[in-house]
């Protein structure tokens, strides 16, 4: 095979940085996202364009499961709605069993639009809407109580139902990690969540079944699950002891951590990120070695990003070529910080959907916003591209076609690409229509 | 008139246990025929019996003890036999009245040896060793004899063929009235309560009959011998009764009433010679001889549990056999997660001969892969490092760390176990788990586990290519002792719930831990009381009401006042275990819809299980069935299928030949039974919780 040709250039040498061009090169490419090439996707349904595959998903899925399951007997995978709440992505979760965890009105509704039992929703966060509440408690969803105020709002629902309502406890504590998210449900180590119970046992109105503790998001550390998990053991004991109620499930939330590359952090994911088995090893031990054998709860699991993020491509085109001032290189993408919102703390892999010659150079990725913030990617180290390349940006399953917005451009097309090599859109690209159907020209303007 | 039910049944029960019936309703038959055929006789044995059960109720026996019918059947033998000479009068009141007293205080004691050093029933032993010792005594009551014997006249006659007549008047000589009449009244009441029990009576008089003419050679003689009763006691103990019916306990049946030919013939020679009729000795001799030897040989299928007739035996233990196989130890599950067995009993790799009954496990992928990425080191193996749990609860003898995981490929053969853990299971077993990952034992020698304690981490320890655990159970100590063959208490096999079973190589399995809340509603306590309505095709039938009661043995039973429906939650399901009562009880519904509960339904979630064929079927059709079930055991083609719809509902449907019943039951939670709904072809029936504000 003929070598593509190479501009000559002149490269600095530096000490522990000799690049093999060519390896480079092809680490940086990506021709096809599960067997459908680049280009025919970009072609057939535009860019910028978000491709979900359903391969990865259900993979990622499975392998969580196994994992887990090999640890503890009894675990339960609920699907975090806010991650990623498109239909088709949840229902494929839901396929393989997972049940849904969702924490506002609009994420119920929409479990139970997709066909969820109420029993099979997990039910979080800190404001419940009083009448998405009494909904849950008639269809018997888990809640997991969040605040005093909270239980106040329970406790005259089962005034209003004669039965008593079942509950669980979202608990923070100590796990030895920076920072402690304490804003959300009782505190451990003050004592709190003893007094809440021995309000809500007073109460004589609702019962605790459940305990639930999220720590955070993207914890590097697995001890301090291990750790969360031995708290919540021995709070359930104290709780069932003192109060006589039977503790169903512990429900350690989510936070473990993808294969994405955290800002701030220098090292690459495949050396900074704990394999998630050692999540699983540390929780499966504490459990084990805390409850009695052979009685146990169930272990609830909230994993959202560690399910989705690495399903998720976004294909995006250079737009514009430009020089900076400094000299580095920059690029104008077709999507920026309006559709990657996980953009302020990641930086994302950026792969070429060919090879293109050229030594790497850094460069900067700029969104297509008319806003100083929309910088994708502030050094890239890329070959020189020409106007119209695409690049693949990824992982970008998790939290991105959720918080993204509709900001002065159009929100794009997301497409699946099936176990059986199909694509499917999964969403439509908005248009005007969408957009200005819900406004309202007042008759005085018009 | 509550109160003397159960002394009633229990009188009358004494009667039709004669014939091996537990039957009230035969008990009332046979009793009418010896009080209205021959008052003396029939008032006498009566007298005789309600001597010993009063003075049993005196000692404090309970009704349980007395329920056991062989303690007073005795004394009703004794009775009949005073009877047969003796006219009642106040004295030979007297008389019987003391030999009641006797025959019973025998019983209790011989069925008390017989059991704890034999394990023998006593049969009729205590009767002959009484009537004897009456009719040794009465030699010299010259005043009993004066006042009180008296003659026989021979019923009216009527002409039958000599065998018929014979094998009449036989049956009739069990209870001393040696007429062709009786015999004929008994032949009914044995063929309407059991088919098997008048089949066999009769093959076992003409055989050991038929045997005894060829000896001595005049027909007339042996078809008029009246203690060829023996026979038919025989044929029918064997046979139907101590040992489950099947081809086998017909033909052991045979083969004892002809062995019992020429002792009966010798005891009646040895007897005579006193002037003494020679009773049921043979038929007691030759069924404990049988019985003892098939105990001693390890036979299986003999009689633990009589129900009352042979078909309901035999509906039982094809149920038992079926539901609960208990020929081998049920050992839990010792691992979490979906594991694959890649070598079963009988493996093609290393399970051979001795060490046959083992499993090796290990974790596979959808695509069957045991590891990531290449395979080439450790902790590629999905295996690898997972927690190992005990699989039984009982002390651990033996422990062995310290020798090193082999590399993939590898694999050491000086120490082929690798590190190793022996508990000892005080069922009389020793389970091994092998292969273990050095360091990570959590277990000493000495230390006492219970099942599902973490014992260690899977490694690949000894002879082990790759990550995997070796499980099986021996008969000693030493590893590598010979292996026994065991099944799984519960597991998961593609959603699909199994117990007492044991996967096949190639397959995966899961452990079921049981969902807490579930197991709170069905975790039903005594005392406890459930009120029901009950709708047969849309019209309402009946309120009653359940209550869970204890019975001695420590099982809990459901019970509506008459019927007794025996539940209980064992690991991972809760079972409907065995029904006692009558066929119009809505009990049986529950056993229908529900034989058994795993204790983590939720959807997609299915079972299998069998159902006795008294809770399937009216009872006449029933018998039949196992009539024929006992010749061909693989006639019936009987399926029950149960599905959950989600945590707390289920649906059945049986097929049955060619029959087809839908089920449907709903679990209220933390309450128990809301619902069940049972559809038959041309009825439906649903029970309703009722009684709740």
């Amino acid at each position: 095979m003929r070598k593509p040709y190479q501009k000559p250039t002149i490269l600095k040498l530096q000490v522990g940085f000799m690049r093999d061009k060519k390896s480079g090169l092809s680490r940086m490419v990506r021709r096809e996202i599960d067997g459908v090439p680049v280009r025919e996707l970009a072609e057939r349904f535009g860019s910028p364009l978000f491709v979900f595959s359903e391969r990865r998903l259900r993979e990622q899925f499975r392998y969580l499961k196994r994992l887990f399951e090999g640890h503890y007997p009894r675990v339960e995978f609920s699907w975090s709605y806010k991650t990623n709440y498109l239909d088709a992505i949840c229902r494929i979760f839901h396929q393989e069993g997972a049940t849904a965890e969702v924490v506002s009105d609009f994420e119920y509704e929409k479990a139970r639009r997709l066909g969820i039992p109420g029993d099979e929703i997990v039910f979080n966060g800190p404001y419940k809407p009083k009448e998405t509440l009494r909904r849950a408690v008639l269809e018997g969803a888990r809640i997991n109580v969040d605040s005093m105020d909270e239980i106040l709002d329970l406790e005259e629902i089962a005034r209003e139902t004669g039965e008593k309502v079942r509950i669980g406890l979202r608990v923070n504590m100590d796990t030895g990690i920076y920072p402690r998210w304490d804003r959300f449900g009782f505190n451990l180590e003050s004592g709190e969540v003893l007094n809440v119970a021995r309000r809500i046992a007073a109460g004589g109105r609702l019962e605790v079944v459940g305990l639930h503790c999220h720590q955070g998001t993207f914890i590097l550390e697995p001890e301090a699950y291990g750790r969360a998990a031995e708290k919540l053991v021995q709070l359930a004991r104290k709780l069932e002891e003192e109060f006589g109620w039977t503790i169903e499930y512990l429900d350690l939330g989510g936070g473990f951590p993808s294969r994405n590359r955290l800002k701030g952090l220098y090292l690459p994911p495949e050396v900074a990120v704990p394999p998630l088995s050692e999540y699983a090893e540390r929780i499966g031990r504490a459990l084990l070695s805390g409850l009695p054998a052979g009685d146990y709860p169930l272990l609830i699991l909230e994993t959202g990003r560690a399910l989705v993020d690495e399903a998720g491509f976004l294909i995006t085109t250079v737009r514009t070529v430009k020089r900076l001032p400094d000299g580095r290189r920059a690029y104008v993408l077709d999507a920026g910080v309006n559709l990657l919102f996980t953009a302020f703390w990641y930086h994302f892999r950026v792969e070429i959907e060919k090879e293109i010659p050229g030594p790497p150079e850094p460069c900067v990725l700029y969104g297509p916003l008319c806003m100083n913030i929309d910088v994708v990617e502030e050094t890239a180290y890329l070959p020189p591209l020409s106007r119209g390349t695409r690049l693949i940006l990824s992982p970008v399953g998790a939290y991105n076609v959720t918080q993204w917005m509709q900001f002065i451009t159009y929100r794009p097309r997301v497409v699946l690409v099936t176990e059986a090599g199909k694509v499917e859109v999964i969403r439509e690209a908005e248009t005007l229509e969408d957009i200005v159907r819900r406004e309202n020209l007042p008759e005085h303007l018009r | 008139m509550k109160e003397l039910r159960p002394i009633i049944n229990s009188v009358l029960n004494s009667y039709s246990g004669i014939l091996f019936l537990a039957k009230p309703a035969a008990g009332l038959a046979i009793l009418l025929f010896t009080v209205l055929i021959n008052p003396n006789l029939g008032l006498s044995a009566f007298i005789c019996v309600l001597s010993a059960y009063a003075f049993a109720r005196a000692l404090g026996l309970k009704e349980d003890f007395l329920r056991l019918d062989f303690y007073i059947y005795n004394p009703l033998l004794v009775g009949l036999s005073i009877g047969y000479f003796f006219k009642i009068d106040l004295l030979s009141l007297i008389f019987l009245i003391l030999m009641g007293v006797f025959t019973f205080l025998l019983t209790y004691s011989l069925s008390s040896v017989f059991s704890y050093y034999l394990r023998l029933p006593v049969l009729s032993l205590p009767f002959v060793i009484g009537s004897l010792i009456a009719a040794l005594a009465s030699y010299h009551y010259s005043n009993l004899f004066v006042k009180s014997l008296y003659g026989h006249e021979a019923l009216a006659f009527i002409s039958l063929p000599l065998w018929l007549e014979g094998f009449l008047r036989s049956l009739g000589t069990i209870f001393f009235m040696p007429s062709s009449v009786i015999g004929l009244g008994l032949f009914l009441v044995l063929f309407l309560s059991s088919r098997i029990l008048a089949l066999l009576s009769v093959l076992g008089y003409l055989t050991g009959t038929l045997i005894a003419y060829l000896f001595t050679g005049s027909f007339e003689e042996a078809f008029s011998n009246l203690s060829h009763f023996n026979f038919i006691l025989i044929a029918m103990a064997i046979g139907g009764v101590f040992l489950i019916p099947s081809p086998k306990s017909y033909l052991l049946a045979l083969v004892a009433s002809a062995i019992a030919v020429p002792l009966t013939e010798a005891s009646r020679v040895f007897w005579e010679k006193f002037g003494l009729p020679a009773f049921a000795l043979p038929f007691n001799i030759t069924s404990l001889l049988v019985l003892y030897t098939l105990g001693l040989s390890g036979y299986r299928k003999l009689t633990l549990y009589y129900r009352g007739t042979p078909e309901k035996t035999l509906d039982h233990y094809l149920t038992l056999g079926k539901r609960f196989p208990a020929r081998n130890w049920e050992i839990d599950l010792p691992v979490s997660g979906r594991w694959f067995v890649w070598q079963g009993p009988d493996g093609q790799f290393t399970h051979k001969g001795p060490w046959r009954y083992a499993i090796d496990f290990v974790i596979a992928d959808e695509s069957g892969r045991t590891y990531t990425r290449d395979g080439s080191s450790l902790e590629d193996y999905y295996a690898y490092c997972k927690p190992v749990f005990s699989p039984v609860t009982g002390r651990v003898i033996e422990v062995v760390d310290g020798l090193p995981d082999e590399p993939p490929g590898s694999a050491n053969k000086d120490y082929p176990w690798g590190n190793h853990v022996i508990i000892y299971d005080p069922r009389g077993f020793y389970a091994v788990l092998a292969h273990l990952s050095p360091g990570t034992l959590k277990v000493k020698k000495g230390d006492w586990v219970v099942k599902g304690a973490l014992i260690g981490l899977c490694g690949s320890s000894g002879y082990s290519p790759e990550p995997h655990l070796h499980l099986h159970l021996q008969s000693g100590p030493e590893i590598g002792s010979p292996t026994l063959p065991f099944v799984l208490s519960a597991y998961l096999k593609n959603g699909e719930f199994r117990d007492f079973s044991l996967p096949a190589e190639g397959e995966t399995v899961e452990p079921a831990p049981p969902e807490r809340r579930l197991k709170q509603t069905l975790n039903f306590l005594l005392g406890q009381e459930f009120e029901y309505e009950l709708f047969k095709n849309g019209e309402f039938k009946e309120r009653f009401t359940l209550r869970v009661e204890m019975a001695p043995d420590g099982t809990f039973y459901f019970t509506e006042g008459k019927g007794r429906l025996y539940f209980a939650q064992r690991g991972s399901a809760f079972y409907f275990l065995n029904y006692e009562g009558p066929e119009t009880s809505p009990l049986r519904w529950f056993f229908l819809a529900a034989p058994k509960i795993p204790l983590n339904l939720k959807e997609g979630l299915s079972w299998k299980d069998y159902l006795p064929l008294e809770i399937l079927l009216p009872p006449f059709k029933k018998d039949l069935y196992l009539f024929m079930l006992s010749f061909w055991p693989s006639f019936l083609k009987l399926k029950a299928r149960y599905w959950a719809l989600n945590k707390f509902d289920f649906q059945g449907e049986i097929s049955f030949n060619d029959k087809k019943i839908k089920t449907l039951v709903r679990l209220d939670p933390g309450r128990g039974f809301e619902e069940i709904k049972v559809e038959k072809e041309n009825e439906s029936l649903l029970l309703q919780r009722g009684g709740r504000p």
